[in-house]
C-alpha cells in the first residue's frame, strides 16, 4: 500500500553570501515514510536541518535534489483537485503557539476563517466550532478573545483545533512544545496521542527531548552531519 | 512567629542572607486586581541554591522583580524583604541602586535582549565596575571585566570588543553571568536562564551556572520551570502555584517524595514520568478560588479546602521525609 506520505533521496543545500556565494550542504540523500497511526520522532542537534526537512514534507520547502511523494505521486507536480487533498491532508503544527495566529484576529474568527475556507454553510459554524473545541479541551469563552489574552498552551490548542478542522491525514509537529511549560507539554502531548487513537492519524514529530520521543514515537530518526539515521 | 522565623530556627546551621516574609504583589488592570504574589515567605540562606518553581504566570518572575525592587508603579506591593539588617521595600531608589548589581545581582531570561546591542561587551561588564566606584578608570575596569570573562571561557581580547549580535545565545548568556559575577554580588537571582535555548545551548549553560556558583560562593535564587536543571543544581526547591509558595524543602526530597498534591501532579508531568496532565486549567490570578487555590483541581480535595491552609513544617518521621527542613501548604498535614 502507497505511504501518504513518502521523502525520497532528498538534499537540501543553503546558499548564502552576496558577491562570494558559499555553499553548505544540510543535509543529503534522505529517505522517510509517514503513514496513518504511527508516529515518527526526528532528532538532531540545533542547525541540523531538522525544521527544514519538516517543512519539506510539508511542501512549504523545495529540495535541492530527491522528491516528495503524496500517496505515490510527487507533490511538486500536483494540480486541481489531487494539490487540494494534499494540502488539507499534511498539515503541519509550528514551534510557537501565539505566532501561528494572527494577533489582529479573535480566536473565534480564526476558526471561522477555517470553515470559510473549506465551505461550511454558515448555519453549521457554530455546531462545528463548538465541537473541534470540546476535542481539543477548550471553553467557548475563549471565542471572543486574541491570540495575546490566552496562554501559550490554548494557542497551541487553538493552532491544533485549526489544523483538525482541514481532517488531515497527516501532522508535521515541529517542537510542538518547547515554548510550553511541562505541565502544558503533557497536556498537548497526550491530546495528540489521544487524536492519533481517536483518528488513526499520522505525525511526523520533531523535538530534541529524548523522553519526549520516548513517550510518543513509534520510531526514532536522528539527523546527524547530514545524514539520517535511525535511532530505535 | 511567622512562617520565615520557623523557617530559620529549623536550620540553625545555617546563616539567612534573604528574607521574605508576607509579601504581596497586586497590579491594578483593566481586567481586574491580579494577585500576582499572596503571602510569599521563604529565606535564602548562604552558599545555598534555591529554586522558584512553578508553571509560567504563577508568579515567580514577580517575586525576583521585588527583591530588585524592578516592579511597575502600578503594583502594590506589602510585605517585608529582609536583606542585610533593612526592609529592601523600605529604600529609595538612590540606596536601591547600590544594592542591585553590587549585592543582589540578576540574570535576566533573554540574554541577547538583556544587553545593549551598541556597546561592546567589554564596556558593558567595566561599566558595572565605573558605576559602582569598583576601578579607578575604563583601562582598570576593561582589565577586571577581562579578567571574569576569562573564567567563563571569553577572555580573548578581540571578544570584548565585539557586540551581542557577534555572539551566540549560549556566549551572551555567559556574559549575562560574567555581569552578575563583576561585582562579587552576595545574592545571584537567575530569572530562567535556560527559557528559550536549545539543548545544546542549554546544557552548555547549566554547566555556566554550576561554575558560576563555584567561582562566586554567593547565594543563588533560581526562577525556573525547568525541573531537570532544579535537580542538577538545587540545593532546595520551593514550588509556586497561582501566586502562592506551596512546598519547600531539600530538592532530593520533594522530587523524590512530592507531599503537596500540586507539586506531585507537577512532577508527573514529566516525560520520565509518564506525562500525565493536571486536569483542569489555571485558575484565574484576578478571581482565583477561595481556599486552596489548587482545590479545584486537586484529587485529594476535601470540605476544608474552601478555607485557606496555611504553611506548616512537616516533622522528621511525619513522613518519609529525613529532614526537618520540609515545609507545606494543605490541608493533608
Amino acid at each position: 500500500m502507497l505511504a501518504v506520505l513518502k521523502a525520497e533521496g532528498i538534499s537540501m543545500i543553503h546558499e548564502s553570501g552576496l558577491f562570494h556565494k558559499t555553499r553548505r550542504e544540510i543535509f543529503r540523500n534522505v529517505s522517510l515514510e509517514l503513514d496513518g497511526g504511527k508516529t515518527i520522532g526526528l532528532m538532531g542537534d540545533s542547525g541540523s536541518g531538522k525544521t527544514t526537512l519538516a517543512r519539506i514534507m510539508a511542501g512549504l520547502e523545495k529540495p535541492a535534489t530527491g522528491r516528495v511523494l503524496f500517496r505515490g505521486k510527487d507533490i511538486a507536480f500536483l494540480r486541481g483537485k489531487e494539490q487540494g487533498d494534499f494540502q488539507r491532508s499534511v498539515q503541519m503544527v509550528f514551534q510557537d503557539p501565539e505566532g501561528s495566529l494572527n494577533p489582529r484576529k479573535s480566536i473565534g474568527r480564526s476558526i471561522h476563517e477555517v470553515l470559510g475556507l473549506l465551505k461550511v454553510p454558515k448555519r453549521e459554524w457554530l455546531e462545528r466550532t463548538s465541537d473541534i473545541l470540546q476535542t481539543v479541551g477548550l471553553s467557548e469563552e475563549l471565542l471572543c478573545r486574541y491570540p495575546g489574552q490566552v496562554s501559550g498552551g490554548q494557542n497551541q490548542r487553538i493552532a491544533l483545533a485549526r489544523v483538525l478542522l482541514l481532517e488531515p491525514k497527516v501532522m508535521i509537529l515541529d517542537e510542538p512544545t518547547s515554548a510550553l511549560d511541562i505541565s502544558v507539554q503533557a497536556q498537548v502531548l497526550s491530546l495528540l496521542r489521544e487524536l492519533q487513537k481517536n483518528r488513526g492519524l499520522g505525525y511526523l514529530l520533531v523535538s530534541h527531548q529524548p523522553e519526549v520521543m520516548r513517550n510518543m514515537a513509534h520510531e526514532v530518526f536522528v539527523l546527524n552531519n547530514g545524514c539520517l539515521v535511525q535511532s530505535g | 512567629m511567622s512562617v520565615s522565623q520557623s523557617l530559620i530556627q529549623s536550620q540553625t546551621q545555617k546563616v539567612p542572607l534573604l528574607n521574605v516574609s508576607g509579601l504581596s504583589v497586586q497590579f491594578e488592570t483593566q481586567l481586574g486586581r491580579v494577585r500576582a504574589a499572596d503571602d510569599v515567605s521563604f529565606v535564602l540562606f548562604e552558599n545555598e541554591t534555591l529554586a522558584l518553581v512553578g508553571e509560567t504566570g504563577c508568579g515567580k518572575s514577580v517575586v525576583a522583580s521585588a527583591v530588585m525592587n524592578l516592579l511597575p508603579q502600578n503594583a502594590a506591593v506589602n510585605g517585608n524583604i529582609e536583606f542585610e539588617g533593612r526592609n529592601l521595600l523600605d529604600l529609595g531608589e538612590e540606596e536601591m541602586a547600590k544594592v542591585r548589581g553590587a549585592k543582589i545581582a540578576i540574570i535576566f531570561q533573554n540574554p541577547s535582549l538583556s544587553l545593549n546591542p551598541v556597546i561592546t561587551i567589554g564596556d558593558q561588564i567595566a561599566e558595572m565596575l565605573q558605576v559602582h566606584g569598583k576601578a579607578a578608570g575604563r583601562s582598570q575596569s576593561i582589565e577586571k571585566a577581562a579578567g571574569v570573562l576569562q573564567r567563563l571561557g571569553l577572555g580573548e581580547r578581540g571578544q570584548l570588543g565585539m557586540y551581542p549580535f557577534q555572539f551566540s545565545g549560549g556566549m551572551n548568556q555567559r556574559v549575562m553571568i560574567a555581569s552578575a559575577l563583576v561585582l562579587s554580588p552576595k545574592i545571584i537571582i537567575a530569572d530562567e536562564p535556560t527559557k528559550g535555548l536549545d539543548s545544546a545551548t542549554a546544557a552548555g549553560t547549566v554547566r555556566e551556572m554550576e561554575k558560576m556558583k563555584d567561582l562566586s560562593g554567593a547565594a543563588l535564587l533560581l526562577i525556573t520551570h525547568d525541573p531537570a536543571l532544579v535537580q542538577r543544581i538545587a540545593d532546595r526547591v520551593a514550588v509556586m502555584y497561582c501566586g502562592e509558595i506551596l512546598e519547600i524543602g531539600p530538592c532530593p526530597e520533594v522530587f523524590h517524595e512530592p507531599l503537596h498534591p500540586y507539586t506531585r501532579a507537577l512532577l508527573n508531568c514529566l516525560p520520565e514520568r509518564g506525562m500525565h496532565p493536571i486536569p483542569g486549567v489555571s485558575p484565574s490570578m484576578t478571581n482565583p478560588p477561595k481556599g486552596c487555590k489548587f482545590h479545584p483541581r486537586c484529587p485529594k480535595r476535601r470540605a476544608k479546602c474552601s478555607q485557606s491552609p496555611f504553611m506548616k513544617q512537616i516533622k522528621a518521621n511525619d513522613t518519609e521525609t529525613k529532614s526537618n527542613e520540609r515545609w507545606i501548604k494543605c490541608w493533608l498535614y
